[in-house]
């Protein structure tokens, strides 16, 4: 999926890392200026940036300390090996950067010093579903769920478990570069501690792209789980806000 | 001491309410018949340009939906799901709430399995 870039041409002069930096920030409205950094950017000890000019890649690693108190080696494996594959199946995209297109690349990595913790659990019961959740605070377990019992086969648990790790990861980049208005708030769809949606809050779009980290009112427009699991991307400005906070090397 | 030690206790259990999931449901239809089903899925909608979900399901297919709902009202399939046109090659049939309500079970996420049972003319 390559959707239409979401963020509006601005001309800078400068070198091209100038550029790309000048043009990145005012996209998600960072004060920018050469060589006297914000106090937050580019600072976290959970992501690392390499920016291939040459090439127009971006390869992001993020490192996120996975605990498994409860679970058997394999099933810690297992919910690693889908929770990686669900940020990199939600987060890798394309964007535009002042006129250039960048492919970018999200690959999650365990790591037992991240400040980013995350609990995973299996939910073996059929009754409820086992909400995940995400403060985004650093140092402040997060915990992802797989709802076993839940569905009805292995597929849709596992569909399900991929986007809920690419949406509660999310929540980390929006607190950090947001703060938490921006991230428990969704974006703006849903009140910052009730996690309603907003009157103002529309429904699913009924074809195209849903935005990973929005909440939609699905009292206004359902949509299937298969477009849900199909159709769901990262937005643009959240790429950057990524890139943001990432530790960034040029090459 | 003990203050700032409350303070941290709620600010930790207000973060951990405050961004946790809401409550989901989902409904899922299987086609348990031997044709290729059009369905189209009706909902009660507060907007009056929201269009009900069109789908169809190959022979042993499923799809559905999340729903979002509270934990209290977890014995009842999406309450906005108000009917379902089910459509084959020779046959069309419309189900209305009542008659969803019979059919659908719950084993975690709620299954609407569509069989000659439900599905024949």
């Amino acid at each position: 999926m390559n959707p239409k870039s979401e963020v509006s041409e601005l001309k800078v002069q400068g070198s091209d890392e100038d550029r790309f930096h000048a043009f990145l920030h005012s996209a998600i409205n960072k004060p920018y200026s050469v060589n006297k950094p914000y106090k937050r950017e580019h600072s976290s000890k959970w992501a690392d940036a390499i920016i291939r000019s040459a090439t127009k890649t971006i390869a992001i690693t993020v490192y996120i300390n996975f605990k498994s108190p409860k679970l058997t080696q394999d099933e810690r494996l297992n919910l690693i090996e889908l929770a990686t594959q669900g940020i990199g199946k939600y987060w890798n995209r394309e964007i535009a950067v002042d006129g250039t297109l960048y492919k970018v690349t999200v690959t999650a990595q365990h790591k037992s010093e991240s400040p980013l913790p995350v609990i995973l659990r299996i939910e073996k019961s059929t009754k409820d579903y086992g909400r995940s959740v995400n403060a985004g605070v650093l140092g402040v377990d997060a915990r992802f769920i797989y709802n076993k019992g839940f569905f009805p086969n292995t597929t849709y648990s596992d569909d399900d478990f991929k986007l809920v790790c690419a949406h509660e990861f999310g929540h980390s980049v929006l607190k950090a570069a947001g703060g938490i208005s921006l991230s428990w708030g969704h974006k703006g769809t849903t009140g910052v501690v009730s996690q309603a949606v907003k009157k103002s809050t529309p429904g699913y779009p009924t074809s195209g792209p849903i935005d990973l980290m929005k909440y939609y009112d699905d009292k206004k427009q359902q949509v299937t789980f298969s477009q849900l699991i199909n159709d769901t991307i990262v937005s643009e400005k959240d790429v950057m806000r990524l890139i943001w906070l990432s530790k960034i090397q040029w090459k | 001491m003990r203050i700032i030690l409350r303070i941290c206790l709620i600010s930790v259990m207000l973060a951990h309410s405050a961004c946790r999931e809401p409550e989901a449901g989902f409904v899922f239809l299987e086609n348990a018949t031997t044709d290729t089903l059009q369905l189209t899925v009706e909902f009660e909608s507060k907007d009056p340009t929201s269009k009900p979900l069109l789908f169809s399901l190959k022979p042993g297919e499923s799809d559905g939906w999340r729903f979002t709902g509270s934990k209290s009202r977890s014995d009842e399939a999406d309450s906005k799901f108000q009917a379902l046109l089910i459509k084959s090659e020779n046959c069309e049939q419309r189900l209305e709430r009542p008659m969803l309500k019979k059919h659908v079970r719950k084993n975690g996420a709620w299954i609407l399995r569509i069989d000659e049972a439900l599905f024949s003319c």
